[in-house]
């Protein structure tokens, strides 16, 4: 016989400790009873009852060894006794699938319904002293028990599995089986995979262990569904090439700041080709929609452009037009959050305001507003500020902005003025400079600057700097010419530069932003060359870093739930909305060596008998009797009595008498 | 009793109004309480003018008649003697006993103490509100701080403020406690012994003393259910709650009677003591009522009508 629960050593221990204490306790109702009372005078002494003259003996011995025997039953119904040999218990490991894909639709229920019931009758034939440890497998294997004999608790485990939106990575699982074996079990038994084994389709070769046994769920695997939506701002140029008539997109549509691209795959896992109908739905209202056939085992992309002024979520939706069924409908749709598009505001004050309105306007996220100098307010809302040959008496001091030939009280020192100077150098390692180059460019007159600490020179001629740029909390940058009046007006060179200017100060507003539903688990993105891997963040939706890695141009992550991702890399920010399960692309075909299904006769042992709620139920019987045979009696006995007659009635009566 | 509680509520006190302290003693040098004096002396009622000699109470001078006639004379008063009411609070350990279990065997009845104190904060408004004089005086091991009183109702809250601030301790001595009030208070008057007068030394001899010094007294006699009938069974380590005297004993119905016995004959020997010396003896339980002990056993003796 064994003790589950407890040792045979500290069984011994506990009836010994409970056994002192009722001892003592019944030693102890033997002593007297201590009582205050206002004088001793009037007392005498009685006859002492026959059981109270022995104090020291235990008057009930048949009571005190009634309670010790039920004592030593609850005990022994505590240690939970099992008749059989310990040592020949063998510990299991059962991998239940709880991989996305187990979420499939089943004849009855789900996938995951069917794996349940195959694994309960699983445990249920083990015999009853094995010991089975419960592992979840789907991107991670989570172990849920630990190896425990006690198979209510282990079914109790599998009954509140859900399926997860992973997909299921088998090897690792196997992998874990085998160490927990390794490390934990005193007999290593069967590692056990319940489960439909939809993998990844480059997981397929595996090592497996000899001790697997493999209880398959079939699953229909006639499944189409999304594996990516992604959304980003068009690129105006292609907008304007293709003039946004993209097929299944409305018609009409052309690219402009509200103008978004949506970009959809789709996969056909089944084994027979699919017509479908994919709808794009933006704030409620149908954005576009496409009728296509999939072939079996291909992915399909499908694009389309859409207006949206005004943030709100895009819902991609698969249905399937031919009337087959779809065994995973859980794909069939995603909803991304299309962000607020935003727009720079820039204030313009200058003698002559029509030069600069070609340099300012061509771009649509950019609101400009021109006017003279006299029209100054300080009070005007504006990101930037650009003060042309104008100096106001009370610049704002919080505002980024750009001081064109500026006059005497700006916050540049302008050193001298030269004619006929040839502009000599553009530094690219400055924000404004990167990417400049002009040959040749004389202007007939430019203000040279004197730097200030901290300033940068971005170009210079032989007299000194005329372009100058101010890093801080809030950015500045001076022309000492105009390079509209100046012969650089023709030149690439000049709205290069204002968009460096644009980009350098509101650089939130010029980041590139996508949009991507994508699904659970490990994330691939392709960094943009030059990518400086130190300005790369990975965050999670409460803004917590996540870690990732980098290898080459590939920057890859894990997410474990669903969720939504930001990664920023430079002027690029790319939202994953992980929302989509994952799903493997084929169903693992085990090696035929591999023991399949429930073995028969294995729970020949089974039917060992577990006594311990009979041993409660006796405990508890006995410790009834104790209080029916003398617990309520002396309850009785010591009860106070009734307050007694007044003095003065017995006076009364004492007198008549 | 809580520690914040009135001692005696409103609807008590409106019933108290009507009483009066009964004496039946003729006490030498003192006057009844509601009998005029024919001498002069500090009161309120105005009697005579007599001559100003130095010395005399310059409060006393007819200002108005010396204005008019150039001529000090001193203006007599009506004397007002009363007959000093002294009550006599037992404080000793003894009269904590009895406090937690009451009649029906559950908590709430009220200790000797407390009791006590109540009965002593009746008596004191039923003396305030007929102008009588009163002296407060605990005791245990000697006679404690007195509270002395007079003047009517509105003097009642020292009374319960004083009560209240009484706190229990020490054994009783009546033997020491009457040598000290007998020397400290020469002038005759009644004498209220509120207490259990469990005292290991006899209490008879003393009282005997106060009666033949001339004082009246009035004997209430508290004790609580469990001093006359102890309810508990079998062996008891018992122990004197004044002086720690520990007696181990079994007990039983035959000697629950027996203790009941003698407890009744020293309550009966008390009494005695009392109407013998033309007192009056007052027994009550604790688990009577205030009220219904004063209306009830009180009035009866003629302590009180």
């Amino acid at each position: 016989m064994n003790f589950l629960n407890l040792s045979f050593g500290e069984l011994l221990g506990l009836a010994g400790i409970i056994s002192a204490g009722i001892v003592a306790l019944y030693l102890l109702d033997r002593t007297k009873r201590r009582q205050v009372v206002a004088t001793l005078r009037f007392w005498t002494a009685g006859k002492m009852p026959e059981e109270l003259q022995h104090k020291r003996r235990i008057h009930q011995p048949w009571s005190m060894l009634l309670q010790l025997l039920s004592m030593l039953l609850l005990l022994l119904a505590i240690a939970a006794p099992r008749i059989g040999d310990l040592g020949a218990a063998r510990d299991h490991v059962l991998l239940l699938d709880t991989s996305a894909w187990m979420g499939a639709r089943a004849r009855q229920g789900i996938l995951l319904d069917q794996a349940k019931n195959a694994a309960l009758v699983y445990v249920r034939s083990l015999p009853l002293l094995d010991r089975v440890m419960l592992v979840r497998a789907d991107a991670l294997a989570t172990p849920v028990t630990q190896f425990d004999s006690d198979k209510n608790s282990v079914a109790d485990a599998i009954r509140r599995s859900r399926p997860s939106t992973s997909a299921l990575n088998l090897e690792q699982a196997l992998e874990f089986a085998q160490q927990a074996q390794r490390l934990q079990s005193q007999k290593a038994g069967e590692i056990v995979f319940v489960g439909a084994g939809r993998i990844a389709k480059q997981d397929t070769e595996l090592a497996v262990p000899p001790n697997l046994r493999v209880i398959s769920i079939p699953s229909n695997g006639e499944n189409v569904g999304l594996r990516k939506l992604s959304v980003r701002r068009a690129a105006s140029t292609a907008a304007g090439t293709s003039a946004g008539m993209i097929a299944g997109s409305p018609a009409g549509i052309a690219a402009g700041s509200d103008t978004w691209e949506a970009f959809v795959e789709l996969r056909n896992d089944g084994s027979l080709p699919r017509e479908i109908t994919l709808l794009l739905r933006f704030g409620g209202v149908a954005a576009g929609s496409k009728t296509m056939t999939l072939a079996a085992g291909s992915t399909t992309q499908a694009t389309f452009l859409f207006h949206a002024k005004a943030a709100g979520f895009l819902e991609a939706r698969v249905t399937s037009t031919n009337g087959r069924g779809d065994a995973f409908p859980q794909d069939d749709a995603a909803v991304i959050e299309v962000p607020v598009g935003k727009t720079l505001r820039v204030a313009v004050y200058s003698p002559e305001p029509d030069l600069l309105k070609p340099l300012l306007t061509g771009n649509v996220q950019v609101q400009a507003t021109f006017d003279l100098p006299a029209k100054y307010d300080p009070q005007a809302a504006a990101d930037i500020i650009v003060f042309d040959r104008f100096a106001p008496k009370n610049a704002l001091a919080n505002v980024a902005s750009v001081w064109i030939e500026p006059p005497a009280g700006s916050p540049f020192a302008v050193r001298s003025t030269a004619g006929k100077v040839k502009l000599d150098r553009w530094h690219q390692d400055t924000a404004l400079g990167m990417g400049l180059y002009t040959k040749g460019v004389e202007l007939a007159s430019a203000e040279v600057f004197t730097l200030a600490p901290g300033d940068r020179v971005v170009a210079e001629t032989a007299q000194g700097p005329v372009i100058v740029e101010r890093p801080g909390v809030v950015k500045m940058a001076a022309l000492g010419f105009d390079p509209v009046r100046s012969t650089m007006k023709y030149d690439l060179a000049t709205p290069l530069l204002i968009a460096n200017l644009l980009r350098w100060m509101a650089p939130d507003i010029f980041r590139r932003s996508d949009v991507q539903a994508g699904t659970v688990g490990t994330v691939n993105v392709t960094l943009d060359k030059g990518v400086n891997p130190a300005s790369v963040k990975v965050l999670s939706d409460d803004q917590r870093p996540l870690p990732f890695t980098i290898e080459g141009s590939r920057l890859q992550f894990f997410a474990g739930a669903a969720g939504n991702v930001r990664v920023i890399t430079g002027d690029r920010e790319t939202v994953y909305s992980l929302t989509l399960p994952d799903v493997g692309d084929v169903t693992w075909r085990p090696p035929a060596d591999v023991a399949r299904g429930v073995r028969r006769g294995l729970a020949e042992s089974s039917s060992a008998p577990n006594p311990w709620p009979w041993l409660a139920l006796a405990g508890g019987f006995g410790l009834l009797a104790d209080w029916l045979l003398y617990g309520r009696k002396q309850i009785v006995r010591l009860k106070p009595r009734a307050a007694s007659l007044s003095l003065v009635e017995r006076l009364r009566r004492r007198k008549a008498s | 009793m809580p520690e914040n509680g009135p001692l005696i509520d409103t609807p008590l006190l409106e019933k108290l109004e009507r009483l009066a302290i009964q004496w039946q003693k003729s006490l030498p040098g003192a006057v009844g309480g509601h009998n005029t004096s024919r001498f002069a002396g500090a009161g309120q009622e105005f009697l005579d003018h007599r001559q100003f000699y130095d010395g005399d109470d310059l409060r006393a001078v007819n200002w108005r008649a010396y204005l008019r006639l150039e001529k000090m004379f001193l203006k007599m008063f009506q004397l007002e003697p009363r007959i000093p009411v002294r009550v006599l609070v037992d404080v000793s350990k003894s009269m904590l006993t009895g406090g937690a279990i009451d009649a029906a065997g559950g908590k709430g009845a009220l200790s000797k103490f407390d009791y006590g104190r109540k009965l002593a904060a009746a008596l004191c408004y039923v003396s305030l509100v007929r102008l009588d004089s009163i002296y407060l005086q605990p005791f245990a091991e000697k006679l404690g701080d007195p509270l002395r009183l007079g003047g009517g109702r509105q003097r009642f809250q020292p009374v319960a403020n004083y009560l209240q601030a009484l706190k229990p301790g020490g054994a009783t001595h009546f033997i020491d406690v009457t040598r000290d009030f007998i020397s400290r208070y020469p002038q005759r008057g009644l004498v209220i012994v509120i207490s259990d007068f469990l005292d290991d030394g006899g209490c008879e001899k003393p009282l005997q003393y106060l009666a033949d010094f001339g004082h009246e007294m009035i004997l209430i006699h508290l004790w609580a259910d469990e001093d006359r009938e102890p309810p508990w069974d079998g062996e008891l380590d018992l122990e004197d709650a004044e002086t720690g005297t520990r007696v181990q004993l079994a007990f039983d119905d035959s000697a629950r009677a027996a203790y009941t016995a003698a407890f009744d004959d020293y309550a009966l020997h008390l009494r005695n003591v009392a109407l013998r010396n033309g007192g009056r003896y007052v027994g009550l339980p604790t688990s009577i009522p205030i009220e219904e002990a004063i209306f009830g056993p009180i009035v009866r003796a003629g302590a009180i009508a």
